[in-house]
């Protein structure tokens, strides 16, 4: 498949998705509304999961550049091996409102998601994965935002 | 001890047991009275390699100096390219004031510059490769092009970089990469493409996947790459696959709005995907990877991804005249690099055999244009490029006392003269200039022409700018851009050299973190710079958004045309903690 068609499809099974989620009630924006305004990383973490509790291994994955092209738009990919995930959750720590998505995933659903994220300034960026038995995941990568460089 | 005298070639060092360093360059004969003898060499192997990059459309001869500073810490601490000067002579063993001690050092500059001339030039490179290629067979020999070919001089500015294109199809480029090449816009850089008679590789530059969904075109749209990522070569009975690697942080360094679509980055695990599918799909008998990453950030690569013979390296101008071996997972990358303004040319032949490189001879040899008679062709299109110009290009803008140069990790007198003129003809209390690492190098007792400074600045976006700054931001900045140069992680670096200052002194520690390592910012008059003070800054280069201000050019001319001779320029170079042992800095150079 042409990546042009597939990047058609994968943005309008996104949006498929986000609607499921909202309609769904085991969300956290519903269960949890405060974790999308806590204002520190570990505060939206234990909001969402009342724990802050995660194991480095290499579960969760993130792909992400080590620099930035435009703080404003990201590119960040996350996947995770796990069968049955649950949940994944992208924290950007030194943004105003660290967490930035959340996805509940329902069963069958591949789990690997493309999106843009925006960030204020050079941040550690965290993908916390919940496993089909309620243990958090996480990786966690830098991503530095500059004010332009003169490489040259 | 008389053999020493005859040290000046370094591909002669194995003949003399000199230094186990050149334990894997050419062997040469002895008498080196004439041209035929100085670029004689041994051919080795079955495949010859020959790499030029960073040429900076210097299509005529130049004087080059090269870094008094260039410094290294952590792992890279006193290792090549992170040695100058006297320890550079040290570390390789080249006598003093020697020809390759004026090609690959900034010792005695001036008087070995009186001695040897100019060095580059493309008629006397093409006469280099033209012998190169048939001494060793042409189906056996290839010209690899690292990239910012396009950029650095007034005729490429005002040709869109095809009079670069066209030089570089004389010369018989094949294969070429790029960086200040994507400064041009989407357009011509891609007709520049077409005109080219070479391949343009490069496996990190990508269609962004909204510009895919409006209908850009790529490449591979099933990768979204936006240009070809390798090339198999025929070089006699071996395939050989040549992998690009443009300039990792182009849409960061340079402006965006140019190429708006394209996407970069290092992405090493494209990388390696790549190999392993080439290696599969191919079967080379050798993979090199032309590339423009920088030499510190070539042997990290090197480090972390595998299948890789050998790096043809360019962007930080490095001079090195040995292959540097790096160990991955799999075996062993050697990393080579090969100067800059057309000043060098690297040579590696490999002996090939079974599916695997046997062994290997790189030198890097220095394009000395009064040993290399002209090539005719090349002379001609020079010249018939540069007429329409050539009234312009020579007029004298002042004379000068001072030796003019710009590379170094800090500010270079070519680049104070800049400062001085931004600050004085736009009236403000400093001024900012890139740190880049082309621009040419003007005599002591010489004359200053219009064609000198576009050689320190002929880019797409000169405009300049004058603007209010809170001394805050302005510490900012510089944190910002000692962090591109110094930052542990050599990923992390960006490969130009530290913003140039004027009005303006500091103190740097380059081991500290970011935001940590600026201190004692003072304005020239010696008073401390307020953090809540707002100043008047001037500057050019802006890669966010185009600047109002005339182009630079038009700023120093004005500014040269008053002062009309340069005399006791005062470098404002800072004051840096912990480098006294350092062998990348020529503490005696420093500060003059």
């Amino acid at each position: 498949m042409k990546r042009r068609k597939f990047l058609g499809l994968g943005f309008t099974s996104v949006a498929a998705i986000a609607t499921l989620q909202t309609l769904g009630s085991a969300s956290i924006l519903s269960e949890h509304p405060k974790a999308f305004d806590a204002t520190t990383g570990d505060a939206a973490l234990k909001d969402a999961y009342g724990t802050t509790n995660v194991m480095k291994d290499d579960k969760a994955v993130l792909k992400l550049p080590d620099i930035a092209e435009n703080g404003a738009a990201v590119p960040i990919t996350v996947s995770t091996s796990l069968s049955n995930a649950k949940n994944m959750t992208i924290i950007i720590d030194e943004n105003p409102r660290p967490l930035a998505v959340s996805w509940d995933l329902s069963e069958g659903t591949i789990p690997k998601f493309s999106t843009r994220i925006k960030m204020r300034k050079t941040s550690n960026v965290r993908l916390i994965v919940e496993d089909a038995n309620g243990k958090l995941h996480e990786a966690v990568k830098q991503v530095k935002v500059t004010v332009g460089g003169c490489g040259g | 001890m008389s053999s020493l005298n005859r040290r000046e070639f370094l591909y002669m060092m194995s003949v003399l047991g000199a230094s186990s360093l050149y334990a894997k360059s050419h062997k040469r004969l002895f008498d080196v009275k004439n041209l035929d003898d100085y670029y004689k060499i041994q051919n080795f192997g079955n495949a010859r390699f020959m790499h030029i990059t960073d040429v900076h459309a210097q299509l005529l001869p130049i004087h080059f100096r090269e870094p008094s500073v260039n410094l290294g810490f952590y792992s890279n601490y006193g290792k090549p390219p992170h040695i100058v000067g006297t320890h550079f002579l040290k570390h390789f063993g080249i006598k003093s004031n020697s020809r390759a001690a004026f090609a690959m050092t900034c010792v005695n500059y001036v008087e070995n510059a009186k001695r040897f001339h100019r060095v580059g030039g493309f008629a006397h490179l093409k006469t280099l490769t033209d012998h190169l290629r048939t001494s060793f067979g042409k189906d056996k020999t290839l010209l690899l092009d690292g990239g910012d070919t396009w950029q650095g001089s007034a005729t490429a500015l005002y040709t869109r970089g095809k009079d670069m294109v066209d030089a570089s199809n004389i010369l018989g480029v094949d294969i070429m990469t790029g960086h200040w090449e994507f400064t041009y816009k989407e357009k011509e850089i891609l007709d520049n493409i077409k005109a080219s008679n070479s391949d343009f590789v490069a496996q990190n530059v990508f269609v962004k996947d909204e510009s895919l969904m409006n209908g850009v075109e790529a490449y591979n749209e099933d990768t979204g790459r936006a240009f070809k990522p390798y090339v198999m070569k025929k070089i006699g009975d071996h395939n050989v696959a040549i992998i690009g690697q443009a300039f990792p942080y182009t849409a960061i360094a340079n402006p965006q709005r140019f190429i708006p679509d394209w996407t970069f980055g290092i992405r090493p695990e494209e990388m390696q995907t790549l190999i392993d599918k080439v290696k599969s799909k191919e079967k080379p008998d050798a993979i090199i990877l032309l590339s423009h990453n920088g030499f510190d950030v070539d042997k990290k690569m090197a480090s972390v991804v595998n299948g890789i013979d050998f790096i043809m390296g360019g962007h930080t101008h490095d001079a090195v005249p040995q292959a540097i071996p790096v160990k991955n997972s799999k075996g062993i990358t050697h990393v080579v690099n090969s100067g800059s303004n057309a000043k060098f040319l690297g040579v590696l032949d490999l002996d090939i055999k079974d599916k695997k490189v046997r062994d290997f001879r790189f030198t890097l040899m220095p394009v000395f244009s009064d040993l290399l008679p002209e090539n005719k062709e090349m002379k001609a299109f020079i010249d018939k490029t540069r007429a329409p110009f050539l009234e312009k290009l020579t007029r004298p803008l002042a004379t000068t006392d001072d030796l003019l140069y710009r590379r170094g990790n800090f500010n270079g007198t070519f680049d104070q003269i800049i400062c001085d003129a931004l600050r004085e003809v736009k009236g403000a209390d400093i001024s900012l200039s890139p740190g880049f690492r082309w621009g040419t190098t003007v005599m002591p007792g010489g004359t200053i022409t219009f064609d000198d400074l576009m050689n320190h600045t002929a880019m797409t976006y000169p405009e300049t700018y004058i603007r209010d700054v809170k001394g805050a931001d302005l510490h900012n900045i510089l944190e910002d851009v000692a962090d591109n140069l110094f930052n542990k992680d050599p990923f992390l670096q960006q490969g130009g050299d530290m913003v140039r200052t004027g009005g303006l002194s500091y103190t740097i520690d380059p081991r500290k973190n970011m935001g940590k390592r600026i201190t004692n910012l003072e304005l020239s008059t010696g008073e401390k710079i307020d953090a809540n003070r707002i100043y008047k800054m001037a500057g050019w280069s802006t890669v966010g958004s185009a600047s109002t201000g005339e182009p630079v050019w038009e700023t120093v001319e004005k500014y040269l045309s008053e002062h009309k001779h340069i005399k006791n320029l005062k470098l404002e170079t800072p004051d840096i903690i912990g480098v006294k042992n350092n062998p990348g800095i020529e503490l005696s150079l420093y500060k003059s």
